[in-house]
């Protein structure tokens, strides 16, 4: 399970990738903006991507669309991780086809419960 | 600027009155015509208090035209009535981020402080019948030992864990500073645009401001006013911010805009849109 984590704030990086270490998962690249993980993304080998919505080249939920459009990484669980918090933009991020939404400031539990349940729902659903 | 009352030019015309003004003045000084010569170098500061006046007249002016335009200008209403008290309560939300951070994590610590040295001694302790090879009570010391040491190092890792939560605040109040900054941008921005509208003019003609940093904030401005009548899309998909308390977001309250307040009004709006 290979996992990529976007946020354009190195310290919100580290913190969600130690909380993802201490849930088990081992194998953790990082990427700073939308523009740079896309190619990432692209390459392939990517499991599930963590991302941030507030960056400044290419947004979480650009990226977003840009997964979905893309048919090759379109069936990519997407967790966004951010502090963008009006009811609008979670509605945005859902129709866009978002997992699941962590509001920051956010606690390690929340975090657990919600990378859970996009596991569960995908295990459901296969 | 219009309606600029005439201002002596250092043209020709003032320049023969001043040659004329100052041959007076030799002519007189010459046939020691004290009292004359005098008169003369009165009129000749009237003159120049005249340009003097009229000069400060024409910035006075200027200056009332550009600060009535500015009180005409919504985007400049914004930032005195919205965004400058906003952005007081954005750097208050800053310091209160920061200092929640910092008592959480030196609270941890302490316990964490606590629970290392409770265990140093704990090890001593064993390490002592240990070397007394008092074979019976050492096993059931290392059991009890074992026991504690379990227990405090699961406990030790949720303590670890809640000061790499409380670093977040490094994010959150990251992303509110930046947008303070942005805020001086636009109110440094204006207030370059306020000079150069007001003409405060150099002997050259040009404003004293920077023609390059004239052209730039003058970008900036635009930009920044685009924004403004552009906040409704959410800064071009880039998103808000976070949510500051007392703070309005930029787009008002309208329906669908309001902000939720916990990660538990996420969810609910989410399973009501089938997740």
């Amino acid at each position: 399970m290979k996992i990529l984590v976007v946020d354009d704030f190195s310290t919100m990086r580290r913190i969600v990738k130690n909380l993802l270490t201490e849930l088990g998962f081992t194998n953790i690249s990082e990427a700073d903006d939308g523009k740079t993980a896309l190619p990432i993304l692209e390459q392939g080998g990517i499991d599930f991507l963590v991302t941030d919505w507030n960056m400044p080249g290419m947004p979480g939920i650009d990226l977003l669309k840009a997964v979905r459009a893309n048919t090759e990484i379109a069936s990519l669980p997407v967790l966004m991780v951010t502090a963008e918090a009006k009811r609008e933009q979670i509605m945005e991020a859902a129709q866009a086809g978002v997992n699941g939404y962590v509001v920051k400031p956010f606690t390690a539990d929340t975090l657990r419960e919600k990378v859970d349940k996009v596991f569960e729902r995908l295990e459901g659903a296969a | 600027m219009s309606n600029v009352a005439p201002i002596p030019d250092g043209g020709v015309n003032e320049q023969a009155l001043l040659l004329e003004m100052a041959t007076t003045l030799v002519s007189q000084l010459q046939a020691s015509d004290i009292d004359e010569a005098n008169k003369t170098i009165f009129e000749l500061c009237k003159l120049r208090e005249t340009s003097l006046f009229q000069e400060i007249g024409k910035l006075t002016r200027d200056l009332h035209d550009g600060l009535n335009s500015f009180s005409h200008d919504k985007n400049f209403e914004t930032l005195t009535k919205e965004s400058l008290p906003d952005a007081k309560k954005r750097l208050d939300y800053v310091v209160q981020l920061t200092e929640e951070s910092a008592h959480k994590t030196i609270t941890v610590v302490e316990d964490s402080l606590a629970t290392i040295n409770d265990l140093g001694k704990r090890s001593l302790a064993l390490k002592k019948y240990s070397d007394d090879l008092d074979s019976e009570t050492f096993s059931e010391k290392l059991n009890e030992y074992l026991t504690t040491t379990i227990s405090d190092a699961k406990e030790m890792n949720a303590s670890l864990i809640e000061v790499l939560m409380a670093q977040s605040y490094q994010d959150v109040s990251g992303q509110v500073i930046q947008r303070v900054i942005k805020l001086v941008h636009d109110i440094e921005t204006s207030l370059v645009d306020m000079i150069r509208s007001c003409g405060l003019g150099t002997e050259d003609g040009t404003t004293s401001v920077d023609t390059d940093l004239e052209k730039s904030s003058q970008a900036k401005l635009n930009q920044a006013r685009s924004n403004q009548a552009g906040s409704n899309k959410q800064n071009d998909g880039h998103g808000f911010g976070p949510a500051v308390p007392g703070v309005k977001h930029d787009s008002g309250a309208k329906v669908g805009h309001e902000v939720v307040q916990s990660q538990d009004e996420v969810d609910d709006l989410l399973s009501t849109l089938g997740f």
